[in-house]
């Protein structure tokens, strides 16, 4: 299946635009997570879990599920194909993983969320969960700047399907 | 016919491994656990923070 040229270009452009969006969004979800740990001030520590709980539900978890989905279909329309060439497959491996760990932790950062509004958080309240949302973030921007990394390079390496896909095009 | 991985792609594979491995380690041992392993204690908030009428 291949998609006309208008529509590959339009799923391209959205899948660009959420992509760089999500790497974005997570940066700003990581500055958040930190001053939100170190801050003294009792207010900007509120309102900064408040503020991540609000951009996980309506920005981060909106862009990575229009990035990851936009992205499978730009490669099933298009001759990169999903499992032909590894640094497809290696940004598949990456994004899904990470789209998975950002819904299971929608919890966690409406808990931190929660505790912020309602209380004074001292600086060892929730502290292994405060600390896991960055770790987390930090991990998450990793994936996605090496994700970014590769559609920019785009790595040579063709998968064994890939080869065979080739290989019954030319006969 | 049999094709030779890429040695970027191993390397990621080893990378990726030893990743996942240490977040399973530090999640097995409670090192980054949260909610239902984690500190939840928190304190209420107290009549000075947050609540002042200037």
């Amino acid at each position: 299946m291949t998609l006309a040229p208008e529509l590959r270009k339009f799923v391209l452009t959205v899948h660009i635009i959420a992509s760089v969006g999500w790497v974005g969004i997570v940066a700003g979800f990581l500055a958040l997570a930190i001053v939100g740990l170190v801050s003294p001030d009792v207010q900007i520590v509120r309102a900064s879990y408040v503020a991540m709980d609000l951009t996980y539900r309506t920005v981060v978890i909106p862009l990575g599920l229009a990035s990851l989905i936009t992205g499978v279909i730009s490669s099933f329309g298009t001759d990169w194909g999903l499992f032909r060439h590894y640094w497809i497959v290696v940004k598949l491996l990456l994004t899904v993983p990470a789209a998975w760990l950002m819904l299971v932790h929608l919890h966690p950062v409406a808990y931190a969320a929660r505790a912020a509004s309602a209380m004074t958080l001292s600086a060892d309240d929730l502290a292994g969960l405060r600390a896991q949302l960055i770790v987390y973030a930090v991990v998450a921007l990793l994936v996605l700047l090496t994700s970014t990394g590769l559609s920019t390079y785009k790595p040579r390496g063709r998968t064994s399907y890939g080869a065979r896909k080739l290989a019954g095009r030319s006969t | 016919m049999a094709r030779e991985m890429p040695r970027w792609v191993k390397i990621f594979a080893i990378v990726a491994a030893i990743m996942v491995t240490a977040f399973a380690v530090l999640h097995a041992v409670g090192g980054m656990g949260h909610l239902t392993h984690g500190n939840t204690g928190v304190h209420p908030m107290s009549a000075e923070h947050g609540n002042h009428v200037l």
